[in-house]
C-alpha cells in the first residue's frame, strides 16, 4: 500500500515537473514575444541598469561654461615668469620636441616666446595664480580646483571640440550631455535633461555646431537642446495663434489616443517616447515661463552676474539661465561663449573676452553656492586645447598672438566633488610640457562621470556591434581632483 | 582482462628499457608525439594509486582475506600499468625539444625506476603481502619513489623554485621589473625558463632575457612592427606560432598593451619608475592610486517600488540615490502645479527620504509637521518658499539632518535659533534673509557653516552694458530708422552721428528713433545715476534705397569664397565678419574685384557704399583702392573717382565696415567698381609680407 501511495507520488512528480516545465518555456517565449530586446544583446547587457547612479554620486548636475576657441592659459592661469625674461628668444626645439605645428605656423621660422602682458597676483588659500584679467574669478579662488595639465590629442578646433564633447575626434559619437542623460536620466520630466545655450564674445571666434550636442547613436531624446537668444528662449514652445489652452489639451489627448492604437497595434517603443514627448513639450509651456521670471529674486542678483545678464544672449544672461536651468533640475547644462580664438591681437581681445566672462562665472559658483547647490552641481570653465608659448607671427611684448597647443593646458572646476581651492599638476617653466600629474580628455571625462555616480567602464551603448562608451577605451578617474 | 593488462605491463616496461637504452639511434614519428603528451594526463594516476594503496592497506584488518587479496591484486595491476603508461608518455615527451638535460635525466630514470618498482611488486605480491614488515618497507619505498619523480618531473613544469622559491621582498625600482616582468614571469617562463628551454628561450633572469631565443631577440626598442614578442602574440590563436600555445593562460589586452608600450618607448631595461615623464604611458600606471566611493550605509529597508512610482509625479520626482540603494531623493519642480497633499502622502516613504527639494514651491510654515515625519533626512532645500520659521523647531525630530538651506525665505532670527543646536546639522544657507548686521555676526560665531552669499558691496560701482539695439540688422531701407534700447530701468542712451565720441553728460540724450542720410556710424552709450557709464558701442548703417537690377562679376573670386553667386552682392543680405565661410561674403585675394551693376530710372543717385569684413586675425583687411566708373543715360561709360582707404595701423576687433562713396547724379545706368585687395600684409601683422584678403558681401545704392 505505502508502496503504491509513493509511485503514485512520482507520477505526479514526473507528470508536473514535464507540466510546469512546458508552462514555464511557454512563458519564457511569451515572454520573449512582449520584449522583443529580451534576448537581443542590447545596450544594458553589459552595463549596470540605466536610470540611475552606479554608486551614490557627490554632483547630481553639470553646467559646463565652455569657452570656445581656447583661452590662453598663459594669460588666465598658468603663471610663467620665465617667459618673460625669455621673450624674444627662440623656442628651444628640445622644448617643442616634434610637437606638429597647424598650418598657421608651420611656415614660421622661429618660434620667439612671450610671456604674459597681464599680470598676476596670487589668490585665496592655495595662493593659486591668477591673472588679472579674471578679477572675479580669483575671488572664489577657494571654490574651485584649478587643472593646469589637461591635454589634448587634436590641435585644431573642429576635432578638439568634439574629442572634448564627444570623446572622440570624428563626429556622430554621443556628446558627454547626452551619456548622461542617457545613464542618469531627466531630474525634472517638465524640462530636457540636456540644454545648450550660445553666447559670442568680441574676439576671434570659432564656429559650434550641433554635432558637439549630438544624441549620437543613442536616442533622439537624449540630444541637446538649444535655446535661443532671442526674447523665447525654446522656439515654438507657445501655442499657435488662436489655438487655447484647452484645445490644445483637446488635441493632445486625442492624439495620445490614436498612438496607443498605433501602439497596440504595432508595439513600437518609440511610439511611447512620441507620447512622452507631446507630454513633456505641453509641460514645459508652464515650466519654462517659471524659468524665466526674475521677479522673486532680489534686485541685486543683476549686479551680482552684472548688467549684461539682462541682455539676451549674452554671457552673462546664458550664465543665469544656466543656474536657473540646473537649480529646476536639468541634468548637463552646456554653455558655448565663442570668440576666444587669439591668433593675433590677444593683448586687445582677450580683455574684452575675459570681461564677458569673469564677473557671470564667478557669479554662478557663488550663486550656487549661496542656494546650497554648488555641493551637487558640477561647474566647469575651459576651453578645447591651450596656446602656444610663442607667438604667432611678429613678436612685440605687448602686441603678440598665440597658436593652438594640445599638450597642456588650464581649465578649472568647482562643486560636486570636485576638492575645491587647490591648484593641481605643473608646467614646466616654458609652459609648454606637463611635468607633474597629466590630465587627459579621457580621463577628464572618466572623472566627470565619476563625480556624478558613474562608473565610466559601465555604462555604454552596443552599436554596429560593439560597445561604445564616452571614454572609448581609455581614461581614469582622477583621485586628485577628488574631494 | 587481467592477463591482458599484466601481459601489457610488462611489454610496455621491455619497451620502455628498449626506447631508454637506445634512445640516440631510436626515431619517434610524428604522430607519436600525441602519446608523449597525454604525459601530464596519466602521471597523476598512479600518484592517486599510491594513496589509494595506503589507504587500503590500512583497513585490511577489517576485510576478509579473500576479498583483500581480490582488491589488492586489481589495485597494483592497474598501478602497475598506470605507472608504465605515464613513463612510456613521459619518454616519448622527452625527445621533445626544450627541456633542461640535467633535470630531465634525473626524472626520466627514476620515472622509469618507479615503474619497473611497481610491476615488480605486482608480480612479487604474494610473498610481499605476506608479512607484515615487508609490506610496510615496500608501501613506503613506493611512496617515497612517487615522491621523487613526482617533484622531479615538477621541477621541469613549474620551476625548481616553484614550490620553496624565495619571493623578492624589494619593491621593484624598474617599469621593466614593476611592469614588463610580472607578464613574462606568469604567461611565459612555464615554457622558457632554466629546465624547460623551449626555443631556447629562457626569461628566468633579465640576463637571459635580453640574450633572447633561437628566433633572437624578443624585442626591438622602439620598433613594435619588428618585436618577436609581438609578432607571436599577435598571431591567430590557432596558429601553430601563435603565444602563449593555445591552451595556456593567455595574454590580456592590458598585458598586451604593456609589452607595446614598453617597446615603443625603447625597451629601457634600466627606465626608474622615479624617472618617467608625464607623457609615458607608464607614468599614469604609476601613479594611480585607488579611486575610493565613500558611500553612506544605510539600515533601513528600501521602499516597494511600486509605492515610488505610485507617488511619482513629473512634478515630484522620487528617485532612490543610487543603484541599491534604499534611501531615496524628493525633488519638486514647476510651482503653479504644486499640491500641497503631496508631502502628507510621502509619509509613506518617510522612512528613506533622506533628501528633500521644495525649493520655490508655495511652501508654507504648516509644512514643517510633516517634513519632521521624514526622521532620516538630512539635505533639507527650502530656498525662495513661504516659510517664516513659525513650528520650524519640529525639524528637531529630524536627527539626522545636515543641510538646510532657507535662502531668500523669511525666516526670522528667533525661530532660526530654535534649530541652530540640531547637533547632526553641519550647514545652513541663510542668502536673502532679512536679518541684521549683529544677528549675522552672532551666527557667524556658530561651528556650523553659515554661507550668507552674495552681499552687494555698495561702494563697488559697475560699469553698465552698452545700449542695444533693436534693429534686427543694419541696412537701412527708404524711411526705416534706428531704433535703441537699455534692459536697466532709468538709464540714459546719449548718442552722436557725426562721428564724434558721445559725451555721458553733453551728447543728445535719445528719445525717438534716428534717421540717417547715408552710411554712417551712431556712437552710443548708456548712462545712470550710481553707475560707471557704459563703454562706447558703435552701429554702423548701410543706407539703401535703390535696388540694382543685376551685378555681373568681371574678375572670379578665390574659389573657396564664392558666395552665393553674382546675386550676392545685390541680395541685401549682410554677412557676419566672424564667420567668414558664410555664404553671404565673397573672398578676394590677389586679384582685384571688378564689379558691374545696373539700374532702371534713377532719378537721383546719391552714392554707394561697399560693406566689407575686417577680421585681421584671419588676413581679411579693408581693400587698397576703390575706382568707380558711371555710365548715364545715353552717355559712355567715364572713369568717376579712385578712392584710397585708410589703411589699419594695428590689428582691430573683427566687425563689418563700410566705404562710402558719394556720387550726387542722376539717370545712372551703369557703375563698374574695381577694388584692390592688399597685396603685402603691413609690418605690424603676424603675418607681414603675405597676401591679404578682401571679403565683400553687399555693395549699397541710395
Amino acid at each position: 500500500m505505502e508502496n503504491e501511495f509513493l509511485k503514485n507520488r512520482l507520477n505526479v512528480n514526473r507528470r508536473h515537473f514535464l507540466g510546469k516545465a512546458a508552462v514555464g518555456l511557454g512563458s519564457l517565449g511569451l515572454g520573449s514575444l512582449l520584449m522583443p530586446n529580451l534576448f537581443k544583446g542590447d545596450s544594458s547587457d553589459a552595463g549596470l541598469p540605466l536610470g540611475l547612479p552606479h554608486f551614490a554620486p557627490k554632483a547630481k548636475r553639470v553646467i559646463y561654461l565652455f569657452q570656445n576657441g581656447a583661452p590662453s592659459q598663459l594669460e588666465s592661469f598658468d603663471y610663467k615668469p620665465m617667459l618673460n625674461k625669455l621673450a624674444g628668444q627662440d623656442l628651444p626645439e628640445s622644448i617643442r620636441n616634434g610637437q606638429r605645428l597647424t598650418g598657421m605656423t608651420a611656415s614660421q621660422t622661429n618660434f620667439p616666446m612671450v610671456g604674459s602682458y597681464f599680470k598676476f597676483n596670487q589668490h585665496g588659500k592655495s595662493g593659486a595664480w591668477i591673472s588679472e584679467l579674471f578679477p572675479n574669478i580669483a575671488k572664489i579662488a577657494d571654490d574651485i580646483c584649478i587643472v593646469k595639465t589637461m591635454n589634448t590629442e587634436a590641435i585644431n578646433h573642429d576635432p578638439a571640440l568634439t574629442f572634448l564633447q564627444t570623446g572622440a575626434q570624428v563626429g556622430n559619437r554621443p556628446s558627454m550631455g547626452a551619456w548622461l542623460s542617457y545613464g542618469l536620466g531627466s531630474e525634472n520630466q517638465n524640462l530636457p535633461a540636456f540644454c545648450v545655450l550660445l553666447s559670442r564674445g568680441r574676439g576671434n571666434g570659432q564656429g559650434v555646431y550641433s554635432k558637439l550636442w549630438t544624441n549620437g547613436f543613442l536616442d533622439s531624446t537624449h540630444q541637446g537642446v538649444v535655446f535661443s537668444s532671442g526674447e523665447d528662449p525654446i522656439l515654438y514652445l507657445n501655442n499657435p495663434e488662436g489655438t487655447d489652452k484647452t484645445s490644445r489639451r483637446r488635441m493632445l489627448d486625442k492624439l495620445a489616443e490614436l498612438n496607443h492604437l498605433g501602439f497596440e497595434d504595432n508595439r513600437d517603443p518609440e511610439v511611447e517616447a512620441k507620447i512622452k514627448q507631446y507630454e513633456m513639450a505641453y509641460r514645459m509651456q508652464t515650466a519654462v515661463p517659471e524659468l524665466t521670471d526674475l521677479s522673486k529674486e532680489p534686485d541685486h542678483i543683476i549686479k551680482m552676474y552684472g548688467p549684461d545678464c539682462l541682455v539676451p544672449g549674452t554671457y552673462a544672461a546664458n550664465a543665469l539661465l544656466a543656474r536657473k536651468l540646473s537649480e529646476s533640475g536639468v541634468r548637463f547644462v552646456q554653455l558655448y561663449h565663442q570668440g576666444w580664438d587669439q591668433h593675433g591681437n590677444l593683448t586687445g581681445e582677450m580683455p574684452l573676452q575675459a570681461q564677458d566672462v569673469d564677473r557671470a562665472s564667478a557669479a554662478l559658483v557663488t550663486d550656487l553656492k549661496q542656494r546650497g547647490l554648488l555641493d551637487e552641481t558640477l561647474v566647469i570653465w575651459g576651453g578645447e586645447f591651450g596656446r602656444t608659448n610663442y607667438s604667432q607671427g611678429k613678436f612685440g611684448v605687448d602686441n603678440y598672438g598665440r597658436d593652438h597647443h594640445p599638450r597642456a593646458y588650464s581649465i578649472w572646476m568647482a562643486g560636486g566633488g570636485i576638492k575645491g581651492g587647490t591648484v593641481y599638476g605643473e608646467t614646466d617653466e616654458l609652459g609648454y610640457n606637463i611635468i607633474k600629474d597629466p590630465v587627459h580628455i579621457h580621463d577628464f571625462h572618466a572623472t566627470v562621470m565619476h563625480t556624478m555616480g558613474l562608473n565610466h567602464e559601465q555604462l555604454n551603448y552596443k552599436h554596429l556591434g560593439r560597445r561604445y562608451r564616452l571614454t572609448d577605451i581609455a581614461g581614469k578617474v582622477i583621485p586628485g581632483l577628488l574631494a | 582482462m587481467k592477463k591482458i593488462l599484466s601481459y601489457s605491463c610488462l611489454g610496455l616496461n621491455v619497451l620502455l628499457l628498449f626506447v631508454a637504452l637506445f634512445e640516440n639511434q631510436v626515431q619517434i614519428p610524428s604522430w607519436f608525439s600525441f602519446i608523449g603528451r597525454v604525459h601530464p594526463l596519466v602521471l597523476h594516476l598512479p600518484i592517486g594509486l599510491t594513496l589509494a594503496l595506503l589507504l587500503f592497506n590500512s583497513i585490511k584488518p577489517k576485510i576478509d582475506q579473500e576479498s583483500f587479496h581480490l582488491i589488492l591484486d586489481s589495485l597494483l595491476l592497474i598501478l602497475a600499468f598506470t605507472s608504465v603508461v605515464s613513463a612510456f608518455a613521459g619518454i616519448i615527451l622527452s625527445f621533445e625539444n626544450g627541456y633542461d638535460v640535467e633535470t630531465l635525466k634525473n626524472h626520466k630514470y627514476t620515472g622509469i625506476g618507479l615503474s619497473l618498482l611497481v610491476y615488480l611488486i605486482y608480480e612479487f605480491r604474494n610473498k610481499i603481502f605476506t608479512s607484515k614488515l615487508i609490506t610496510n618497507l615496500t608501501l613506503i619505498l613506493t611512496v617515497v619513489a612517487v615522491g621523487v619523480v613526482g617533484h622531479l618531473g615538477g621541477n621541469i613544469t613549474h620551476g625548481e623554485d616553484f614550490l620553496f622559491g624565495e619571493k623578492e621582498a624589494k619593491a621593484p625600482e624598474t617599469t621593466f621589473d614593476k611592469f614588463v616582468y610580472p607578464i613574462l614571469d606568469q604567461k611565459c617562463k612555464s615554457c622558457h625558463n632554466d629546465k624547460k628551454t623551449k626555443g631556447q628561450l629562457n626569461m628566468s633572469t633579465i640576463e637571459k632575457i635580453k640574450k633572447g631565443g633561437k628566433n633572437g631577440q624578443l624585442w626591438v626598442g622602439n620598433d613594435t612592427l619588428n618585436s618577436h614578442i609581438l609578432k607571436r602574440a599577435y598571431l591567430d590563436l590557432e596558429d601553430k606560432k601563435h603565444m602563449p600555445p593555445k591552451g595556456k593562460p593567455q595574454l590580456t589586452n592590458q598585458e598586451l598593451l604593456i609589452l607595446k608600450k614598453w617597446i615603443q618607448e625603447g625597451a629601457k631595461y634600466d627606465q626608474k619608475l622615479t624617472d618617467l615623464k608625464p607623457s609615458s604611458f607608464f607614468y599614469s600606471l604609476n601613479t594611480t592610486s585607488e579611486v575610493k566611493i565613500a558611500a553612506k550605509s544605510y539600515t533601513f529597508s528600501a521602499a516597494s517600488e511600486s509605492t515610488l512610482m505610485e507617488l511619482s509625479t513629473p512634478f515630484c520626482t522620487i528617485k532612490p540615490i543610487a543603484n541599491g540603494s534604499p534611501a531615496v531623493k524628493v525633488n519638486f519642480y514647476v510651482s503653479s502645479k504644486y499640491d500641497p497633499k503631496t508631502l502628507n502622502s510621502l509619509s509613506k516613504i518617510g522612512e528613506q527620504i533622506v533628501s528633500l527639494n521644495l525649493s520655490k514651491m508655495p511652501v508654507t510654515d504648516e509644512s514643517f509637521g510633516e517634513i519632521s515625519k521624514f526622521q532620516n533626512l538630512e539635505y533639507l532645500n527650502l530656498n525662495q518658499t513661504e516659510i517664516t520659521g513659525k513650528g520650524i523647531e519640529k525639524l528637531k525630530n529630524c536627527k539626522k539632518l545636515e543641510v538646510l538651506a532657507i535662502a531668500n525665505t523669511k525666516i526670522t532670527f528667533e525661530d532660526l535659533q530654535k534649530i541652530m543646536d540640531i547637533p547632526s546639522l553641519k550647514e545652513v544657507y541663510l542668502w536673502e534673509t532679512k536679518f541684521t548686521k549683529e544677528q549675522y555676526e552672532s551666527l557667524k560665531k556658530s561651528k556650523k557653516r553659515i554661507e550668507l552669499g552674495y552681499i552687494p558691496d555698495e561702494s563697488e560701482t559697475l560699469k553698465l552694458n552698452p545700449p542695444i539695439l533693436v534693429n534686427e540688422n543694419q541696412i537701412l531701407e527708404g524711411n526705416s530708422t534706428i531704433t535703441l534700447k537699455h534692459t536697466l530701468q532709468n538709464v540714459d542712451i546719449r548718442y552722436t552721428i557725426d562721428g564724434t565720441v558721445p559725451d555721458s553728460t553733453k551728447s543728445t540724450v535719445y528719445k525717438s528713433p534716428i534717421t540717417l542720410k547715408n552710411y554712417g556710424a551712431i556712437k552710443t552709450i548708456a548712462t545712470k545715476k550710481g553707475w560707471l557709464a557704459s563703454d562706447i558701442k558703435d552701429y554702423y548703417f548701410f543706407k539703401s534705397n535703390i535696388k540694382a537690377t543685376n551685378a555681373k562679376l568681371l574678375t572670379k573670386t578665390n574659389p573657396k569664397y564664392p558666395g552665393n553667386g553674382e546675386t550676392t552682392l545685390i541680395d541685401r543680405k549682410q554677412g557676419d565678419a566672424v564667420n567668414f565661410k558664410d555664404k553671404n561674403w565673397l573672398g578676394f585675394r590677389e586679384n582685384p574685384m571688378e564689379a558691374l551693376f545696373d539700374f532702371k530710372k534713377t532719378s537721383s543717385f546719391n552714392g554707394l557704399t561697399i560693406s566689407y569684413a575686417e577680421n585681421t586675425g584671419q588676413y581679411i583687411m579693408p581693400p587698397v583702392f576703390v575706382d568707380v566708373y558711371i555710365k548715364e543715360a545715353g552717355k559712355h561709360m567715364t572713369h568717376f573717382k579712385k578712392v584710397n582707404i585708410p589703411q589699419l595701423t594695428k590689428m582691430t576687433l573683427n566687425g563689418t565696415k563700410g566705404v562710402d562713396i558719394p556720387l550726387n547724379k542722376t539717370n545712372i545706368e551703369q557703375i563698374k567698381i574695381i577694388i584692390q585687395p592688399i597685396s603685402k600684409l603691413p609690418a605690424w601683422h603676424p603675418g607681414k609680407g603675405d597676401k591679404g584678403w578682401f571679403f565683400v558681401d553687399e555693395v549699397f545704392f541710395y
